[in-house]
């Protein structure tokens, strides 16, 4: 990341002296941060709203309900021979709030399922267990994109929602042409 | 009748939330402040990141830096119906959230949230992941050297479903 963004800069400063315009360098930097001030500000509200709504969410028996008949449909694609307790229950939480779109919870149950499927794992490579179930988090499977829907609608939408289909599609086809791609990888690199 | 049930999902969703945790007498709107602090939080930590990008990229807007580089394959990609906007968005969506956040944002402003870009923009990051960030953070919680084909079956994930938004829109299904 680090070379990148220097990289846009340096080159955005060496074009800007080539086509005899330095002066759009000062005068975007002022104008850029002052988006980025606007930008931000649109964000907050409705991002400690959301934040809000999924911290009642996360404390109720919801969660905790709805993964285990989650788990049923996520265990077909892992080898339950390598799956510890722990890690199934974990998986199921970690997949859950993904599904519903509490990013924190995601996280933590993430990392607690991968750590327990670490700890059976003999290898210092993952297991194919393990890279199957990175590969389903680095999908989006968000059932509402709320942040979205609300970004649409800040910026004058008419029809904020009408994303929903569409993004389904997009998840399905991602997650598909995902599991086939780790599963051949999990053949070829060992 | 699709579209109904898109734009009830939401009110559902509150009010199903709130009822489940009054029915389960927990302490309703604390839990809400508790939960906004966070997202302030978070949005604390983001600014830094969505300044640095939207700076960046928008040098290189403004100084016409990204006409210059990208002119070699600017008529391909108008021929394939993807809008000049929408470029910086697929290489910077796998790599950072607050990035692509940012240049969401910036799409929205100039074109507008239901302009050809603005509808890519919004479906390209519903239905994708920060794929590094996730892979980043997952293995190093679990201490593995290698990543395997992950990193790859990942961005082959994103680069599919990039395609997919872009013929979503161009063959007018929103």
């Amino acid at each position: 990341m680090s070379k990148i963004w220097s990289c846009i800069i340096l080159i955005s400063i060496v074009i800007a002296f080539l086509t005899g315009i330095p002066e759009v360098i000062t005068s975007s930097v002022i104008s850029e941060s002052k988006t980025a001030v606007e930008n931000i500000i649109n964000l907050i509200g409705m991002m400690c709203f959301w934040s809000g709504i999924f911290k009642i969410f996360e404390n109720t028996s919801l969660l905790d309900k709805l993964s285990k008949r989650i788990n049923k449909i996520v265990l077909k694609f892992f080898d339950k021979k390598e799956l510890t307790q722990e890690a199934q229950k974990n998986m199921a939480l970690n997949i859950t709030s993904n599904i519903l779109g509490i990013g924190n919870a995601a996280t933590v149950n993430g990392i607690k399922a991968i750590e327990a499927m670490a700890s059976v794992n003999k290898s210092s490579k993952p297991s194919n267990n393990m890279t199957k179930f990175v590969l389903i988090n680095t999908a989006s499977l968000q059932l509402i994109p709320t942040t979205m829907i609300a970004l649409r609608s800040l910026y004058g939408s008419t029809n904020p929602t009408n994303i929903l289909v569409p993004v389904w599609i997009v998840t399905i086809v991602a997650l598909t042409v995902g599991l086939i791609s780790i599963s051949i990888l999990n053949k070829v690199i060992k | 009748m699709l579209n109904y049930l898109a734009i009830s999902v939401i009110p559902i969703m509150i009010f199903i939330i709130i009822i489940v945790g009054l029915n389960e007498k927990k302490d309703v709107y604390a839990l809400f402040i508790e939960g906004a602090m966070d997202g302030l939080k978070i949005v604390y930590k983001i600014f830094p990141y969505v300044l640095g990008i939207t700076v960046a990229i928008g040098l290189l807007k403004n100084t016409n830096g990204l006409n210059i580089i990208l002119s070699p394959i600017i008529p391909i990609l108008n021929k394939l119906g993807v809008p000049m906007d929408i470029i910086p968005l697929m290489a910077f969506r796998p790599l950072s959230g607050a990035a692509s956040t940012s240049l969401v944002m910036d799409i929205f402003k100039n074109s507008g949230p239901d302009s050809i870009s603005g509808k890519m923009a919004s479906i390209i990051m519903g239905g994708t992941e920060t794929t590094l960030y996730t892979i980043t953070i997952l293995f190093a919680a679990a201490k593995t050297k290698t990543l395997r084909g992950t990193l790859i079956a990942g961005l082959l994930a994103d680069i599919a479903a990039i395609i997919t938004a872009i013929i979503l829109v161009n063959i007018g299904i929103i």
